[in-house]
């Protein structure tokens, strides 16, 4: 702390305390963090750039002088070594591997647009659930609304899904049904989560007691192990775990679809006993375990990251963050005591969703897409606030690969990059 | 990775997402739009968290995202900075400041220029250094330093015992606050 600091804190004593007991005053909302998690994730969705096919084909094509920012090497500008034009050199020689995976096909540089709206589906939310979600609309109908007077029917319009899964399980699977009230112009909704245990499930009377503004019920449904009632201001939301398997589904009836609208309707006139018994139907079950994504060879991933990714010979000290499913190696490419720069590289399960990649205003300062080998690229300059240099991200149609260089002394070439997400390896089949 | 950027994500706004609220709550005095920036900043982190988990750089960038974003409303010229008139001010105080010294400290706070509460949050809510308070904000030091420094002139004239006593029987008899 400086004398200036020191200064500071003596003329105020006690200012850090008294903040954080006002703060402590402030009145905060009771939010479900499922809320926030479909916020990131719409956010997400609306971030992800459309690469290949019509979006592009409407952008202007620019040099590649023009299109590689800082950190960014093009081959055009330094052909096959790290260190760039006014740094450092490091890396005198190539392994043949290396030079072997620089001979890739790179197309020129196509500017991507911010905020392309998008309506496909968001990538990694696992398999396409929609005939699930279809059917469980219908089991609804049959309890809550036989007529189908206020249910709007699921289809490419409106449909929403909410899912969580992981190696090969579908841990958690939701849909959010409009409710129309005839002659008024509101839009309600029947929220449905079938969890795979209460561990997944969210409701606002289970773990730590009923959440702020809820009033809970234990109740009772058939054969059910465990039921409970939620009510908070004209929202109704029931629990039921069903004692066959022990899923736990979660019915919420709520007057307004806030995704959807901004307008309420009256009420949906659902009563608890009518949910419950909805909630109750075994019908409404997850879906089997989906066929996951072959699992890639983790120490070849490794090793595939040190041979073509870092200078022959490079000391790069890496860390594994990896899950199934999910590979991430990152480290710290150094020459002596100097840092040359960071290097991570990862894969990621697409579920076969692809085609979309990010370019989030608030990471980079712009993405480029290029055709490497027959595929879609998309590069992103990254702005200095988060480390600078570039990301190279490729979404194959089982793995999202990526490989990022945030560049110290040293500089990496981008082809590198581009060279090692396309490679076929982690794009195995079945 | 949907699981795992949604497991990381979870724990993360269920560690953090009371600090954010409360950091923009002392930034803007309104529960309803701190809670507009704390939805914004976590929408955000989101989409980045990949890159800002992978960068250990979760805090900052959701710390920065509720900063930025009241900066950005700040600049709108319907949502300028208003004098207090907060219905949260009429909750009674539990523990801790009573409510003469919660309500002085929150009326000095508001007379604060916004520049000078954003420094004063971050450096003494969030307890960062000149330069990381600097790296938020995108100023420089020394104007961290200065605002600091007029900032906790004008609270400590605020605060002083006898202004306190004006300042906390005017609030109380405005807000109607029960004692």
């Amino acid at each position: 702390m400086t004398s200036h600091e020191q200064h500071e804190q003596h003329e105020l004593p006690g200012l850090d305390d008294r903040l954080h007991e006002l703060a402590e005053r402030a009145p905060a909302p009771s939010t479900a963090v499922g809320d926030d998690l479909q916020r990131g994730r719409r956010r997400l969705r609306r971030q992800r750039l459309t690469v290949g096919g019509a979006a592009l084909a409407t952008v202007l094509v620019v040099g590649a002088g023009a299109a590689v920012g800082p950190g960014m090497v093009d081959r055009a500008q330094s052909p096959d070594v790290a260190g760039g034009t006014d740094g450092p050199n490091p890396t005198p020689s190539e392994t043949p591997r290396a030079q072997k995976m620089m001979q890739i096909e790179v197309g020129d540089p196509r500017p991507v647009p911010w905020g392309t709206p998008l309506d496909r589906n968001p990538i990694g939310t696992g398999p396409d659930h929609d005939a699930t979600l279809v059917a469980w609309q219908e089991v609804l109908a049959e309890h809550v609304d036989p007529q189908w007077e206020h249910l709007v029917r699921r289809d490419g319009s409106n449909a929403n899904q909410q899912s969580t899964a992981g190696s090969g399980q579908v841990l958690a699977l939701g849909s959010r049904y409009g409710w129309q009230n005839p002659g008024q112009d509101g839009l309600g909704m029947l929220q449905i989560a079938v969890n795979r245990g209460w561990r997944e499930a969210m409701h606002p009377c289970h773990d730590s007691g009923p959440d702020e503004g809820w009033q809970c019920e234990a109740a009772e449904a058939p054969e059910a192990t465990e039921a409970w009632v939620a009510e908070r201001d004209g929202q109704l939301s029931v629990a039921v775990e069903q004692a066959d398997d022990g899923e736990v589904v979660v019915l919420t009836a709520d007057p307004l679809f806030g995704n959807n609208s901004r307008i309420p309707v009256d009420e949906l006139g659902l009563s608890a006993e009518a949910l419950l018994q909805a909630a109750a139907d075994p019908r409404l079950s997850l879906p089997a375990d989906y066929e996951s994504a072959p699992l890639l060879d983790a120490a070849e991933f490794e090793q595939a990251g040190r041979d073509l990714l870092g200078p022959a010979g490079a000391d790069l000290r890496v860390r594994d963050a990896s899950l199934p499913q999910s590979l991430h190696f990152s480290g710290a490419w150094r020459d002596g005591r100097r840092v040359l720069g960071e290097l991570s590289w990862e894969a990621v399960a697409t579920y076969g969703v692809t085609g979309e990649l990010v370019c989030q205003r608030e990471i980079y300062v712009r993405c480029e897409a290029r055709t490497v080998d027959g595929v879609d690229v998309l590069v992103g300059e990254v702005q200095q606030q988060w480390g600078g240099g570039w990301e190279v991200t490729y979404a194959g149609p089982v793995y999202e690969v990526q490989v990022a260089f945030e560049p110290k002394d040293g500089q990496l070439p981008i082809e590198r990059g581009y060279a090692f997400v396309v490679d076929p390896r982690w794009q195995p089949e079945g | 990775m949907r699981s795992t950027r949604d497991e990381a994500f979870t724990a993360y706004v269920v560690a953090r997402r009371g600090q954010l609220f409360r950091t923009a709550y002392l930034l803007c005095g309104d529960p309803h739009r701190a809670e507009d920036l704390v939805q914004t900043a976590l929408a955000k982190l989101y989409a980045a968290w990949p890159r800002m988990a992978r960068a250990d750089s979760v805090d900052a960038y959701a710390r920065r995202t509720v900063v930025n974003s009241h900066l950005d409303e700040g600049r709108r010229p319907w949502r300028r900075e208003r004098p207090t008139d907060d219905a949260a001010l009429d909750r009674a105080a539990d523990q801790g400041l009573s409510v003469e010294d919660s309500d002085a400290l929150w009326t000095a706070l508001r007379a604060l220029a916004p520049g000078q509460r954003r420094v004063v949050v971050l450096r003494h809510y969030w307890g960062l250094s000149v330069e990381e308070t600097a790296t938020d904000l995108g100023i420089s030091t020394g104007t961290v330093k200065s605002q600091t420094s007029e900032a906790l002139r004008h609270l400590r004239s605020a605060l002083a015992p006898a202004g306190r006593d004006d300042t906390t029987t005017d609030t109380r008899t405005t807000k109607g606050i029960q004692r």
